[in-house]
């Protein structure tokens, strides 16, 4: 008998070693950091797009910057941290970071963010590669609008533009194209972390898929900087609500009616607001907000004077930032809304002082 | 493997046994054996080679996992016999492990997220498995059977679920963008192939009047999970020993 266990002891271990740490196979630019003076606003990491963007004083643009770079554990990156980079020449500027398990190579793209006019019309749109979900491009084919579609991809949804929340449509008021919201039912997988209901979402800032699991609220970071001080915020929209409110349990709200929201932040600061303060922050300065989010079957003109914070006064030489935050449910940050309500944005603009 | 047919050919067995057995009473020699026994699982779903994936195994627990059945050997000879029988097993373990770049792939209806994750996986299986051994068993002057064959096993009742925590997803691939991961849950009980096959091997010995101890060893051939399943990035087997105690009729 006892030979026998043995035996069998031995047969069952023989195989069952825990063996060597696998090398390393990732490849993150972890932080990529400047001199706070260098920088309008704090630089975003975009992972899922692969880019770096920066948004930089004029001064820090004009000199070129030398900025200190952590990469994955075991990685390299070229140039390397430190190295000065310069905008000046043509071209574009890429980090290539090679992991440990050195087969593993990841390019980053630098992008300089300058948001121009503040006005919008959504006409261009790209394309996020492997997910296939629709985002707004600037003419120079930078990003400065994003929105929730990033979460829902982690959720599982077909790799089609029209599976996500926030797509381009042809139904614009100017030109062909202009952004489309619309409030969609969850995945079979998100149902079980508890969310049943996606809500359209079209906001300035960027997004953080780190904590879309953890904080869903804190992955939606608001803002990018801005100059001078607005006076009123303009646009146009359409809005149809869905047949039936949901609550965030899926339980239908017998005789309320969804409701769209749009509306411009202004605060001060380089770092970004979120979803879980951007309404509560002591930073807010001033704000636009559309306070009709009834149906409007056709285009709409809206055009919103900034409240600002009483006795509030730009001081000289601090910074500000600006975002503008639409979604078809007003609600849908908590999950709440009606499926099928769409909101359709066009020709957003923040008119200055 | 179709589990009818092995029954009836077992039942056929058994009645063409008792006939003969009826026949050679008079014999002392009596050539067939019934057997009784219970028993405890230990093991696993395991993989054969560990992947090194796998960082740590944190805790590991066979859980509540009974074997109970009945085996009749028909003796050949003084030495030789064949043996077959109907068993449930139990096959369950609690594991808690560390794993690192962990490929996997949930699905949930049309609902799919791919990805390798880091951190810690909590599985908890609790299968209940029907399964008839066919083997040969060679006995010994002292009392001792020595057994080896084959097993085939039906699943009747799956139970495939667990956990990952304190870690991170890499959508896609381990360049994907990271999501961190405080918990969530899967199951994967429909998953699991409905039968299996494998290697039974035992050894009992005769220790007070008709009762004996046994141990005995089966190793799935099978993995647990069809090529067609993504959720494990390595193949899983069936890998029980039994310890036991059998009464001879």
């Amino acid at each position: 008998m006892r030979v026998f266990l043995s035996v069998f002891i031995i047969i069952l271990f023989l195989g069952s070693c825990i063996k060597d740490a696998p090398k390393n196979p990732e490849a993150d630019i972890v932080s990529f950091d400047l001199d706070p003076k260098e920088l309008t606003g704090n630089t975003f990491i975009d992972q899922a797009n692969r880019k770096i963007l920066l948004f930089l004083t004029k001064e820090a643009f004009d000199k070129g910057v030398a900025p200190t770079i952590t990469v994955s554990n075991h990685a390299t990156v070229s140039p390397a941290s430190g190295a000065k980079i310069n905008f000046s020449a043509s071209g574009q500027i890429i980090y290539t970071v090679t992991a440990e398990r050195s087969e593993n190579k990841k390019t980053y793209t630098v992008q300089v963010i300058n948001v121009g006019d503040w006005s919008f019309e959504f006409e261009k749109w790209g394309q996020n590669s492997d997910d296939k979900w629709e985002y707004p491009l600037e003419d120079n084919n930078t990003a400065i609008w994003s929105s929730g579609n990033e979460g829902v991809a982690i959720s599982g949804v077909a790799k089609d533009p029209l599976a996500y929340p926030t797509r381009s449509t042809n139904d614009g008021y100017q030109g062909s194209r202009a952004a489309e919201m619309v409030t969609i039912k969850g995945t079979s997988l998100s149902a079980f972390v508890g969310i049943y209901l996606y809500a359209g979402s079209l906001f300035i800032g960027n997004f953080d898929p780190s904590s879309v699991l953890i904080q869903p609220l804190a992955a939606t970071q608001f803002g990018e900087p801005y100059v001078g001080l607005p006076d009123r915020f303009t646009g146009y929209y359409k809005y149809s609500p869905g047949a039936s409110f949901q609550d965030e349990n899926q339980n239908i709200v017998q005789g309320k009616t969804d409701e769209c929201s749009i509306y411009a932040v202004l605060f001060e600061g380089t770092e970004r607001l979120d979803g879980t303060n951007i309404l509560t922050s002591d930073r807010v300065v001033a704000r636009a907000v559309l306070s009709d989010g009834s149906r409007k079957s056709d285009f709409t003109k809206f055009e919103i004077p900034f409240v600002y914070k009483q006795g509030w006064t730009a001081q000289p030489g601090s910074k500000l930032m600006m975002t503008i935050v639409a979604s078809s449910s007003k609600e849908g940050d908590r999950y709440r809304g009606a499926l099928g309500s769409r909101l359709v944005v066009d020709n957003l603009a923040v008119i200055p002082k | 493997m179709n589990m009818r047919r092995f029954l009836i050919v077992l039942m056929i067995f058994f009645r063409a046994n008792l006939a003969f057995a009826q026949e050679t009473t008079k014999v002392k020699f009596s050539r067939l054996e019934h057997i009784f026994f219970i028993g405890y699982n230990i093991g696993g779903l395991a993989p054969v080679s560990f992947p090194e994936n796998i960082r740590a195994i944190d805790s590991y627990s066979p859980g509540f996992s009974p074997a109970v059945g009945y085996e009749v050997i028909f003796k050949l000879n003084k030495h030789w016999g064949i043996g077959t029988g109907l068993r449930m097993d139990g096959k369950g373990m609690s594991v808690k492990d560390s794993v690192q770049y962990f490929h996997t792939q949930v699905s949930v209806d049309d609902a799919s997220v791919e990805g390798d994750f880091s951190g810690t996986n909590t599985t908890n299986v609790k299968n209940l498995y029907v399964s008839l051994p066919l083997y040969a068993v060679y006995l010994t002057n002292n009392h001792w059977k020595i057994k080896l064959g084959f097993y085939a096993a039906r699943l009747i009742r799956p139970s495939f679920s667990g956990s990952v925590s304190d870690g991170y997803l890499r959508k896609g691939d381990s360049l994907g963008e990271k999501i961190t991961i405080t918990s969530a849950t899967f199951n994967f009980d429909e998953k699991q192939r409905k039968t299996d096959i494998g290697i039974y091997a035992g050894g009992e010995k005769l220790v007070y009047k008709n009762f004996s101890v046994k141990a005995d060893l089966q190793w799935g051939l099978r993995p647990v999970f069809p090529d067609s399943f993504n959720g494990i990035s390595f193949n899983m087997y069936n890998i029980f020993a039994t310890l036991g105690i059998s009464y001879r009729l």
